[in-house]
């Protein structure tokens, strides 16, 4: 099928680069999304931990600052001031009872207090951020660090739930959530809140500024959106940035699952935005602190990341499909090769030979069909010559034909000079034959000069001469330069038969045959002519064509020429010129051949 | 067949070429990319003093850092100043942000600045003070007749049938205090038989308050409650009925929150303050921006609710966060 005809043609070059594309780039997207995945899973993990490590080391410095809180509270409560100012004695062992004991009237109440208020004031010297320490006795004795403090008149501290649970809890510290602290006259503070029993005989106070805790959570950054916030585990919100909005319900964490679950990690989808969050308890509280991500927001410059597998995925698309055409023009380029030499070999060319570089199998065609081509050429050659042995020996076989019959006349002219005792013409005559008969062989060479072929039909017309008497006269002027030149043999003596059989014989008077050879530009002319009958337009015509009867007239004659065109080729041959009544002029054009080849 | 397949074969690699990164474009390309939008907020005041306005501006910035919202936050020093505040509007809109937040210092002088603005087609959102305009898309505030309603319902709640109350408020014409006033009337009209002896203006001087507020109860007016619709009238209010030491004795419903607030509420001198949540107020304004700005229509009026705080619920652990919004400043 030719590819200009066939609707449906692809080239294999094509087919293979599509395919090859196709395939590449079907893996190269597969093996971008799988490396994305990847780096967001790496991402995310890298993000997790550090998430994590975040919320821990957070925890760990609120946790520090409780801790802290612990101590002192358990260095206020072993003071000896401290008890004394319970105790409201001066004893030593502090072992008097609630009522006081006798001699500690007005003045020591107000040293034991001040005593104490030192204590309370060198706790609150040892931080910054300790805002206020303060004891309330339940009898309704305040001291704290600041002796100028007044306790707020207008609350009840036995309403506040610091006073309550640390009273609750019996000697044990209690940690409040975050909360504005009124208990002091006109000042109404952010803190977190230790409050401690003591002895039974009042509540131990003391401070945190809340500003630390917000400053710890405000300072971290979680991706542009991420922030932290602190869960009491009573669900209480400790620390939020946007408290205001949990309260006013815009916004909401999902609290329950927090305080339920321990040191955890997942994912939540609120408000429209997928958050993860990252879970850490705090030892002293039970708080719990969180670190919330925003999910799209784990990968960091995700539009760069984005870009380069873009660049990566077009890089590698456009060298596969380069290679695609490569490769798949290397396999088809011989393909190609062998199909043109092949459509010349189609035309009639089996000169060509297929030069293919390659050791594949495409290598191997070319070289097959190199022999293939070889094989065929030298079939035909021996076809050739077969057929050209074939036509010869067929020709040779038609001018033994003429001979004998000839040879027939002849000697039967022989036999009646003889009889009639003419000596010399029988001398004459043999002696033409016998030269006939020598030139006629001619060593059974084809090729011979044209010397010899004029001595030849000299012979013959010498012979005819004698026989046809005053009937027939000849004349024959070759040029002798011409002489040397080769010729196929027996050419002239079957035109110079014709002339005599069909243009001379037929004529009522005297013929006459003029035998001439002269150099053309292009050759050699010999040619025979006759002033007898001649011939009429179609008797010319089927005088060489090849349909004429085979013992027809024409024999001698087409079989000149064939050989002459045989040996030198189809420009030489025979060339008639003759009108009726007038006569015949035969020409035979012959190359300008000097020597022989071998 | 072949001249074309000249064309075709180059036109197929291509369309493989791009279908393989259009592939990989939309599978990496999975969550969406927010843009970052420019809004600038043109507010009353810049006075960072203004605890109301600062809080509004904590509420913005929050929401700001959450819609990936570049906040430009502008505005007069002085809350009376009108004609800076038009200028400011005007720069605002030269500059072309993805849309305007405004708090209007004044209901129709603004409005040719809003027009502008809209002719520009810059999105405007107005929060807690509004526009005679229909061009703002929403409007962010306190639902103040309602918030009127609930400090007339107290009031009404804590005087015998009968009693006179007395209205004293800021500026005459203010939206805030027309529609403080509306509710307020209504509630009182409604929950009790309680007769308004009238509406005085302070022009938003303590003093004025105070001047005020003194003459009505040493006065023979019988005002047995007196109903101050902004923070300064109830400031100069609960000062002269502390100096009187009438607390308790004349009833007093307020507005807005300051510590001198919380003091008189701690003082049972203040029997109730109407509060507005100005976090909420300023988030939501930023919302309302983006959500313009992203073609979603944001309600034409958000309702950023009222509180009524008593002694009672003064530091519950939501209420506390409103009356304390920030950690850092030292109360006294």
């Amino acid at each position: 099928m030719r590819g200009t005809e066939g609707g449906r043609y692809r080239s294999i070059q094509v087919t293979m680069a599509l395919a090859f594309s196709v395939l590449a780039v079907a893996m190269i997207v597969g093996a971008v999304l799988i490396f994305y995945s990847l780096t967001e899973d790496v991402a995310r993990i890298n993000s997790r931990s550090s998430t994590e490590q975040l919320v821990a080391q957070i925890a760990n410095n609120i946790d520090g600052y409780i801790g802290y809180l612990e101590s002192v509270s358990a260095f206020v409560t072993a003071d000896r001031d401290v008890r004394s100012y319970l105790a409201r004695s001066n004893g030593p062992t502090g072992s008097a009872g609630p009522t006081g004991s006798a001699g500690s009237g007005a003045s020591g109440e107000r040293e034991r207090e001040r005593r104490a208020s030192e204590v309370l004031d060198a706790v609150y010297r040892s931080r910054q951020d300790i805002s206020l320490a303060a004891i309330f006795r339940y009898d309704g004795g305040f001291v704290a660090h600041d002796p100028t403090a007044l306790r707020n008149p207008f609350v009840d501290n036995e309403k506040q739930s610091w006073f309550i649970q640390a009273r609750e809890a019996g000697g044990k510290s209690v940690i409040s959530s975050s909360h504005v602290q009124n208990a002091i006259k006109d000042r109404h503070r952010w803190v977190i809140s230790l409050s401690r029993e003591l002895g039974g005989e009042g509540v131990l106070l003391v401070d945190l500024n809340f500003s630390v805790i917000d400053d710890i959570c405000n300072s971290v950054t979680l991706g542009t959106r991420g922030y932290i916030f602190i869960v009491a585990a009573d669900g209480s919100i400790v620390y939020h940035p946007q408290q205001q909005l949990i309260y006013g319900g815009l916004k909401g964490e999902n609290i329950q699952r927090i305080i339920e679950g321990g040191d955890v990690y997942f994912a939540a989808s609120a408000g429209g935005a997928d958050k993860l969050y990252s879970v850490k308890t705090m030892k002293a509280t039970g708080w719990k602190v969180v670190g919330v991500n925003y999910g799209d927001e784990l990968v960091a410059n995700r539009e760069k990341i984005r870009l380069n597998y873009l660049a990566w995925g077009l890089g590698f698309f456009a060298t596969t499909i380069i290679l695609s055409i490569l490769i798949a023009r290397s396999i088809s380029r011989p393909i190609k090769s062998l199909r043109a030499s092949m459509r010349a070999v189609e035309l009639g060319d089996f000169d060509i030979r297929v030069d293919i570089q390659s050791d594949d199998e495409i290598g191997e065609l070319g070289k097959d069909f190199n022999i293939m081509i070889a094989k065929i050429r030298e079939l035909i050659r021996l076809n050739t010559q077969q057929q050209e042995l074939k036509r010869r020996s067929e020709l040779k076989a038609l001018q033994m034909q003429i001979n004998p019959h000839f040879l027939y006349n002849t000697l039967d002219s022989i036999i009646w000079m003889a009889e009639g005792r003419k000596e010399e013409e029988v001398i004459t005559m043999v002696s033409a034959l016998a030269k006939l008969f020598r030139l006629g062989i001619s060593k059974g060479q084809e090729i011979i000069p044209i010397g010899q072929e004029i001595e030849h039909v000299e012979s013959y017309l010498t012979i005819q001469k004698i026989r046809y008497k005053d009937k027939l006269d000849y004349e024959i002027s070759v040029d002798p330069e011409i002489r040397r030149f080769r010729t196929v043999k027996l050419i002239l003596q079957p035109l110079v038969e014709n002339a005599i059989y069909h243009g001379i014989k037929n004529k009522a008077e005297a013929g006459k045959i003029v035998v001439s050879g002269r150099r053309t530009e292009t050759g050699v002319e010999l040619a025979v002519s006759d002033d007898g009958v001649g011939m009429g337009a179609e008797q010319l015509q089927s005088l060489l064509s090849r349909s004429s009867e085979p013992n027809g007239n024409g024999l001698g004659v087409r079989n000149v020429d064939e050989r002459i065109k045989l040996y030198f080729g189809d420009e030489y041959g025979l060339m008639y010129e003759s009108a009726e009544d007038e006569g015949t002029t035969v020409r035979v054009r012959l190359p300008a051949w000097e020597e022989m080849e071998a | 067949m072949k001249r074309i397949s000249h064309l075709v074969v180059p036109a197929l690699l291509f369309g493989i070429l791009a279908f393989g990164s259009a592939i990989i474009i939309l599978s990496v390309d999975s969550l969406k990319q927010v843009r970052r939008i420019n809004v600038t907020a043109v507010m009353k005041t810049i006075d960072r003093d203004m605890e109301f306005w600062e809080v509004v501006r904590a509420g913005m910035e929050a929401a700001a850092k959450e819609f990936d919202v570049d906040l430009k936050i502008v505005g007069p020093v002085a809350e009376s100043d009108v004609s800076g505040q038009i200028e400011i509007m005007e720069q605002a809109v030269k500059s072309k942000p993805d849309a305007i937040i405004l708090s209007s210092t004044d209901v129709t002088l603004l409005v040719p600045s809003v027009e502008r603005g809209h002719r520009e087609g810059i999105p405007i959102v107005t929060i807690d003070s509004g526009v005679d305009s229909k061009i703002p898309l929403s409007f962010v505030a306190t639902n103040n007749v309602e918030a009127g309603e609930k400090a007339g319902r107290t009031m009404a709640m804590l005087l015998p049938p009968g009693a006179a109350v007395a209205i004293i408020s800021h500026v005459k014409g203010a939206t805030t205090a027309i529609e403080r006033e509306e509710g307020a009337r209504k509630a009182l009209a409604e929950n009790g038989n309680v007769k308004v002896i009238g509406t005085w203006f302070t022009n938003n001087y303590v003093e004025n308050a105070y001047i005020i507020a003194r003459q009505l109860v040493e006065t023979e007016t019988g005002t047995a409650g007196i109903l101050a619709l902004n923070e300064v009238s109830t400031v100069g209010a609960g000062r002269a009925l502390r100096d009187l030491s009438l607390g308790g004795k004349v009833r007093l419903v307020g507005f807005d929150s300051s510590l001198f607030e919380i003091k008189l509420i701690e003082e049972g001198i203040l029997d109730a303050t109407v509060i507005q949540q100005p976090f909420n107020m300023g988030y939501r304004s930023v919302r309302a921006a983006r959500d313009a700005v992203d073609g979603r229509k944001p309600e034409t009026f958000i309702d950023t609710g009222s509180i009524l705080i008593t002694a009672e619920n003064l530091y519950t652990p939501e209420n506390q966060k409103i009356l304390f919004p920030f950690v850092d400043r030292i109360r006294d």
